[in-house]
């Protein structure tokens, strides 16, 4: 079963084509490729390299709470 | 480390030939610990959160082994609408792998508008069936909104002839023969096509070749008792099935397609069969929906067996999700969670020595970046979507 982890997206390429996301301390790039509309400081679910779909921080806070109390934490 | 997991697969290259095929795992199988000592409803709305790739089919066995387990007998058109937004995720899935990694396989400009656009298929087709509010709980309202459902076919049919047939979905589906399907292959101009020629003309459509073991059809209480045993985790992170390994992939499922057929007899179980395998998986899926959906309206749905549900506080869900067959066990305790289980198809099809590792270890290995490129290609033809790291020694 696939996982995808909600990051905050810090910063978006010239051509919109890539972010860079924050998962826990770490910074990561991944592509925006299949979602549409994506600004810095969304919440994306990224999932191999790519943003899934955007989520809200509400969401997202409440995804890494599950996450974190399965004990898999970013 | 990679808080998704991944797999490693290891190549060990000795002269022109792969020795060995080692695959590990680092994937969070047991997650599902959590949903312990939680109501029924709360788990409901967890999984989704938790297990968001394939998010629906991942819902939808859920709510089946839920309902199942506390007695709840099936809705038949219920069911069906909630198998119907299952393969609208397949449909996208294999449009976003075959429109981003196969044009990339073929050095083709991604076409991202179209691609970001697929990405409101599901909540349109999950709003023409239920409402938002109950979709995968254990009694949903069915609102059927056909003329919403229709605009979700239409667009996955037109997606999948402008960008990927150059036809009708239909008309490719109907290919019953190679010769026709030789000349679509001569005369198209999409990064499918291309890939695909490209393969033949390589001489590369039968690599990778380890056969196919399809998955059979499993008995509901033979798997709840083998999910029931002590060793249950080690079946899951490796499962086999009466002492074999299996395989459950677009491949199993097309598998009797005459197309196909023809094709296993040219070209074994190897690359172009297994990429065929999924554009067929894809250009059936339109006409398939349609038929659905005018049985749904008309009100024409056998009622069928009732499920299983026996409410003995045990149940079991089955979905052939884009990837393969997804396994959810629920068990109950006074109404509350006291085991969930998730046999995931990856396992079965990454088994150390199942499918992947048999076809990997039948590649050449004379150079290693054609060895990588192979790799990559097949790997992505089984399952694209896994996470997975591949060192070549």
């Amino acid at each position: 079963m696939c996982l995808a982890i909600p990051a905050k997206v810090v910063a978006i390429d010239e051509l919109g084509e890539n972010a860079t996301v924050m998962l826990g301390e770490v910074k990561k790039e991944v592509s925006l490729a299949l979602v549409d509309d994506v600004s810095v400081d969304d919440f994306v679910l990224i999932h191999v390299g790519y943003a899934l779909n955007k989520v809200s921080e509400e969401e997202a806070e409440k995804t890494l709470r599950l996450f974190a109390q399965a004990g898999v934490t970013p | 480390m990679n808080v998704e997991g991944e797999l490693h697969i290891k190549l060990y290259r000795r002269q022109a030939r792969i020795e060995k095929v080692a695959i590990s795992s680092t994937r969070p199988l047991q997650l599902t610990h959590l949903f312990e000592g939680k109501s029924v409803k709360e788990l409901l709305s967890m999984l989704p959160m938790l297990y968001s790739v394939c998010a629906t089919a991942q819902a939808s066995a859920a709510a089946q082994a839920c309902r199942q387990a506390m007695g709840i007998h099936g809705n038949a058109r219920i069911e069906l609408a909630e198998s119907m937004l299952v393969t609208v995720e397949t449909a996208r899935e294999h449009l976003w792998r075959i429109l981003i990694d196969w044009s990339n396989f073929v050095e083709k400009a991604v076409d991202r508008a179209l691609v970001a656009s697929l990405s409101n298929l599901l909540p349109m087709a999950k709003h023409a069936c239920f409402n938002d509010s109950d979709l995968f709980t254990l009694q949903p309202r069915l609102v059927v909104d056909q003329e919403r459902f229709s605009t979700v076919i239409e667009q996955i049919a037109k997606t999948a002839a402008d960008s990927v047939f150059a036809l009708a979905p239909a008309d490719w589906y109907a290919y019953a023969d190679i010769e026709d399907f030789d000349v679509w292959l001569e005369q198209t101009a999409t990064p499918t096509s291309t890939l695909l020629r490209r393969i033949r003309d390589e001489q590369s459509a039968r690599l990778a070749d380890g056969g196919s073991y399809p998955l059979p059809p499993i008995d509901p209480q033979a798997i709840c008792q083998r999910l029931s045993e002590e060793d249950a985790d080690q079946f899951i992170a490796a499962p086999e099935w009466k002492g074999a390994v299996f395989e459950t992939t677009p491949m199993t499922r097309m598998a009797p397609h005459p197309l196909l057929r023809q094709l296993t007899k040219l070209y074994g179980f190897g690359l172009m069969t297994r990429l065929v395998a999924r554009l067929l998986e894809l250009a059936s899926i339109p006409a398939r929906l349609n038929g659905q959906m005018q049985a749904l309206i008309e009100d024409r749905i056998d009622g069928g067996a009732p499920m299983a549900g026996s409410g003995a506080d045990e149940g079991l869900g089955q979905v052939e999700a884009a990837r393969g067959r997804l396994i959810h066990r629920a068990v109950l305790d006074k109404g509350m969670i006291s085991g969930y289980q998730i046999v995931a198809p990856t396992e079965w099809n990454f088994h150390p020595r199942g499918v992947v590792a048999r076809g990997l270890l039948s590649l050449p290995a004379r150079e290693i970046d054609t060895l990588k490129r192979h790799a990559d290609l097949f790997i992505n033809a089984v399952d694209p979507c896994v996470g997975y790291r591949l060192e070549i020694v």
